[in-house]
């Protein structure tokens, strides 16, 4: 083994930079997309103005619940300040709490609490505009029960034995027990994305698909040097050819295991992504041996370039997908993303090479 | 001492090699000639190990080609046609790979001592840049690392000039008187051989070797 160190060594400080950049893109490449997709995903809230004029509950109420709105970013602003920046599309719309909001609700005068501005490019306007009437109508509703308890109790027994804001109270309970009808706005592609939970493998996804790739394009010294004249030395080397490929594989796949063990701790350290360890040792397994096999089988290096970045763009294409039967069966990275330890196409390569290390070895022992 | 007995070669219906047999001394040099196709590799390569014969024996120094195969191996140097070196790697790097899996150690100096007795003086030079002589030279050191007792070369002459040559052909001469190495030398120069070799061995049926050769 000391020798196969030595003589890749050769080889590799011949190449550094490039060696380099294909062991670390998994994990330098996740960090940085990930940190890109947040950024992206700060972007894609749309900005939403909002007035408030007057400084009570419910006005309070409201703004809050648009705050906690999924897709929108709340920017509370001054009125000229927000009519300036809705003209030059800064903002989506502008929503204007009135003073004497508070006053209305409670006596049931729903009319110009809100004064609403739009565009003909606003895009949430509708769906906010939705929100908040629906959010009215609850608060308003509940005063509306406060009276018609009160008419009733008065009605009957002349006195109040419920107070406003035990109604009030007992009323946000009950609904807050049965949620009977929970609107939340999304886009249609996040619709399948629950809370934190969905989001929580992403940066492994991202390199899952990076190490496909990496892991086959760091295995391209096989093609290389089995292409040279330089073979037909080692019937006269204390390695043959085939131990030596193989021993070189598994130097290349002690390597990844460094790299990964680092990836591993900056993934669950930094981002509290944890993942099984024997899940990421058969992932790592199965993509060396997967490597190999694909070298194994390629003789030009051009060709053996298009097809590993082919794999790459199908394991990528076929991602969102993966939840259908036969694609999550034969899928590479399946069973990885599913927290599984892989074992099909693990065993697959390994059987390939088996099959290529027994006739080369029968080969050479006859010549 | 080289034994070969009735080998016998055939590329499905073809039979490039028939009932060949002849032996190689130690020390002794041997040309081997014939026309282009006439089965010079051919024979080399059974004579390396590297392809089996159709029938025949081959021994070396007692032990057989078919028995002791592993063993057959390490006292064998083989120098291909083709320059089988690292294209990317410098010379002292190519020396030291090889020496990393040959199966005695020698030391850096021995191996740089190994360079200088060719006239290869370009160590620290990569092989890209050397001339087409220098890389034979190198073809040829690789070969002897591990100190075979037969060496096999496959006209290791092509395309280098005449100082080269000598140089080469100086060199083998040397191994073979110091160490008792067995050499077979193939080439299409009947000057080199005639100036280099102990004796020829012709094959193939061209006509024009045949009269040729018939003047050693
Ligand atoms: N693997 C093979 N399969 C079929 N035929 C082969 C094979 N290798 C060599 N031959 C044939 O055997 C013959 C001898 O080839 P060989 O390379 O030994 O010739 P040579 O004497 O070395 O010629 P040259 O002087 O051109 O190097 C040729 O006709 C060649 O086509
Ligand atoms: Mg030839």
């Amino acid at each position: 083994m000391k020798a196969v160190i030595i003589t890749r060594w050769l080889f590799i400080k011949r190449s550094m930079l490039s060696f380099f950049f294909w062991l670390l893109l998994p994990l330098v490449g996740a960090l940085l997309l990930f940190a890109f997709v947040d950024v992206v995903e700060d972007d894609s809230y749309v900005p939403i103005g909002v007035i408030v004029e007057e400084e009570t509950e419910l006005a309070n109420d409201l703004y809050q619940e648009m705050e906690t709105s999924d897709f929108v970013a709340i920017r509370e602003t001054e009125h000229d300040e927000a009519i300036r920046q809705l003209q030059q599309h800064e903002l989506d719309s502008v929503f204007v709490i009135h003073q004497g909001y508070q006053e209305g609700i409670q006596t049931q005068q729903r009319t110009n609490l809100i004064t609403s501005y739009q565009t003909n490019r606003s895009y949430a306007y509708t769906a906010v505009k939705e929100m908040i009437v629906s959010h009215i109508q609850e608060q308003g509703g509940r005063y509306q029960a406060v009276q018609v308890i009160n008419q009733l109790s008065e009605r009957y027994r002349g006195e109040s034995l419920w107070s406003a804001e035990d109604v009030i109270q007992t009323s946000k309970q009950i609904q807050a027990e049965e949620q009977l009808i929970h609107a939340s706005f999304q886009y249609a592609s996040q619709a399948e994305k629950k809370d934190d939970e969905g989001s929580r493998w992403e940066i492994w996804h991202i390199w899952a698909l990076l190490a496909i790739l990496s892991s086959l394009l760091t295995m391209d010294w096989l093609i290389k040097e089995k292409q040279s004249f330089v073979t037909q030395r080692f019937y006269f080397t204390k390695l043959s050819w085939h131990d030596y490929l193989l021993l070189n594989g598994f130097l290349y796949f002690v390597i990844w295991l460094v790299i990964d063990l680092v990836t591993y701790v900056i993934f669950s350290v930094g981002f509290d992504e944890t993942m099984g360890v024997v899940t990421l040792l058969s992932y790592r397994c199965m993509l060396t041996l997967l490597s190999f096999c694909v070298a194994l089988v390629w003789k030009r290096l051009y060709v053996f370039y298009a097809v590993s970045f082919l794999m790459a763009c199908m394991c990528g294409l076929l991602l969102p997908v993966r939840d259908m039967h036969v694609i999550n069966w034969l899928h590479p990275m399946a069973a990885f993303l599913d927290n599984q330890i892989t074992i099909g196409w693990l065993l697959c390569s390994a059987g390939v090479i088996l099959f290529w290390y027994g006739r080369r070895r029968r080969e050479n022992a006859a010549s | 001492m080289l034994q070969v007995e009735h080998l016998t070669k055939h590329f499905g219906q073809t039979n490039i090699i028939d009932q060949l047999s002849f032996s190689i001394e130690p020390g002794e040099i041997v040309g081997l000639v014939g026309e282009n196709g006439a089965g010079k590799s051919t024979l080399l390569q059974l004579l390396a190990t590297i392809s089996k014969p159709t029938s025949g024996s081959i021994a070396l120094h007692g032990l057989s080609y078919q028995n002791d195969l592993k063993k057959v191996r390490k006292q064998i140097g083989f120098v291909p046609q083709d320059i089988a070196v690292w294209d990317t790697f410098t010379v002292e790097e190519n020396m030291i790979f090889f020496e990393k899996l040959a199966w005695n150690h020698r030391s850096k100096e021995e191996l740089h001592n190994l360079c200088q007795d060719m006239n290869l003086f370009q160590w620290k030079q990569r092989v890209s840049t050397l001339s087409g002589g220098m890389k034979r030279k190198l073809n040829l050191a690789i070969s002897l690392i591990h100190q075979p007792n037969l060496l096999l070369l496959d006209e290791p002459t092509v395309g280098i000039d005449l100082k080269s040559r000598i140089e080469i052909g100086q060199y083998l001469r040397r191994r073979a008187k110091e160490e008792q190495t067995m050499i077979l030398y193939t080439s299409h120069d009947l000057d080199e051989i005639q100036r280099l070799c102990d004796r020829v061995l012709l094959i193939g049926n061209d006509p024009f070797y045949r009269d040729s050769v018939k003047f050693f």
